[in-house]
């Protein structure tokens, strides 16, 4: 007796589970993908990365351009205030690990990936990032 | 004999005259009947290289602003996050694309709506401008385009700050 109520609560849950699975695949696929979508990749990672002191306004700009020059990076910018440099880069091509270990390659500095929060500040955030991540995961639609 | 030969040699200048001029008429009837509207000048999207050059143009704002001392703090937890990175990103990337004349189209909230309670003052509102002033000549947009974009972002102005 209590092992059909089992099989049956078990059912309840599987079926619920692919109802709403079906609901968030309709929801992820309701409209097809704007043109930024389409045209521009969505894998980028910002980080900074904790320098030491660069002095010289040449170096400062030999450094950008340098982090810039590697493949992925999409962007890089230097702050001589906090002595770190922001990198905008591209998850397909390259992770955090790679990216350091080839800064320091080419600049000879040691640097290390600075802590930053990830809550608050710009009018972004909220619950509603976790569903957009849930909605590019299974957004199929071209 | 000599008469003759004199008139046959007008008579010859006269019809080369006449086949020039015919010809000169014709060439000018041609420039007349060709007069087909200019094609419209570029849009300002155009003249900033499409979607791709804008990317880069944000992408390198979003650092500059990120790493700025004075508005880092409000920018770079919204860029370290990726989820929130990625709505940033795109919305900027289409307001710009929209607002150039581009076929993208805007889809975030109003700028009153989504800077309400953020208490943004003029000062940082500056700074911003310039963070977007030195992104874009990172990537040597003229300073027409510049001015053209400056154009169409600056009356946010109103809608930002002091919110």
């Amino acid at each position: 007796m209590k092992r059909i109520r089992v099989i049956k609560w078990v059912r309840y849950a599987t079926v619920t589970a692919l109802l709403m699975f079906l609901c968030l695949l309709i929801w992820a696929n309701w409209e097809p993908k704007t043109y930024t979508e389409k045209h521009i990749p969505n894998d980028v990672q910002y980080i900074q990365l904790n320098t030491g002191q660069v002095s010289q306004p040449q170096l400062m700009n030999e450094l950008e351009q340098k982090i810039s020059s590697v493949q992925g990076v999409s962007s890089c910018s230097y702050s001589k205030v906090a002595q770190t440099v922001g990198v905008m880069f591209r998850t397909s091509v390259l992770n955090t690990p790679a990216l350091i270990k080839k800064v320091n390659a080419i600049t000879g500095l040691n640097v290390s990936v600075k802590e930053i929060p990830t809550s608050g500040g710009c009018p972004v955030g909220g619950v509603k990032y976790f569903f957009i991540s849930i909605k590019n995961a299974l957004k199929f639609r071209a | 004999m000599k008469k003759s030969n004199l008139l046959l040699a007008l008579a010859a200048t006269g019809l080369l005259a006449g086949l020039i001029a015919c010809k000169k008429e014709t060439k000018t009837e041609t420039i007349y009947v060709d007069n087909t509207p200019p094609p419209p000048p570029p849009t300002l999207y155009t003249r900033l290289g499409g979607v791709s050059a804008i990317t880069l143009v944000v992408d390198k704002f979003i650092n500059n602003c990120a790493t700025n001392a004075f508005i880092g703090a409000r920018f770079a937890p919204a860029a370290a996050n990726p989820d929130r990175l990625q709505v940033l990103r795109f919305n900027l990337i289409d307001q710009i694309c929209a607002g150039s004349g581009g076929p993208c189209q805007y889809k975030g909230r109003t700028m009153v709506q989504s800077h309400t309670g953020m208490n943004i003052t003029n000062p940082e509102f500056d700074t911003l401008v310039v963070q977007l002033v030195k992104a874009m000549t990172t990537y040597s947009v003229p300073t027409k385009e510049q001015n053209d974009l400056a154009a169409i972002l600056l009356p946010m102005r109103t809608d930002i700050v002091g919110k």
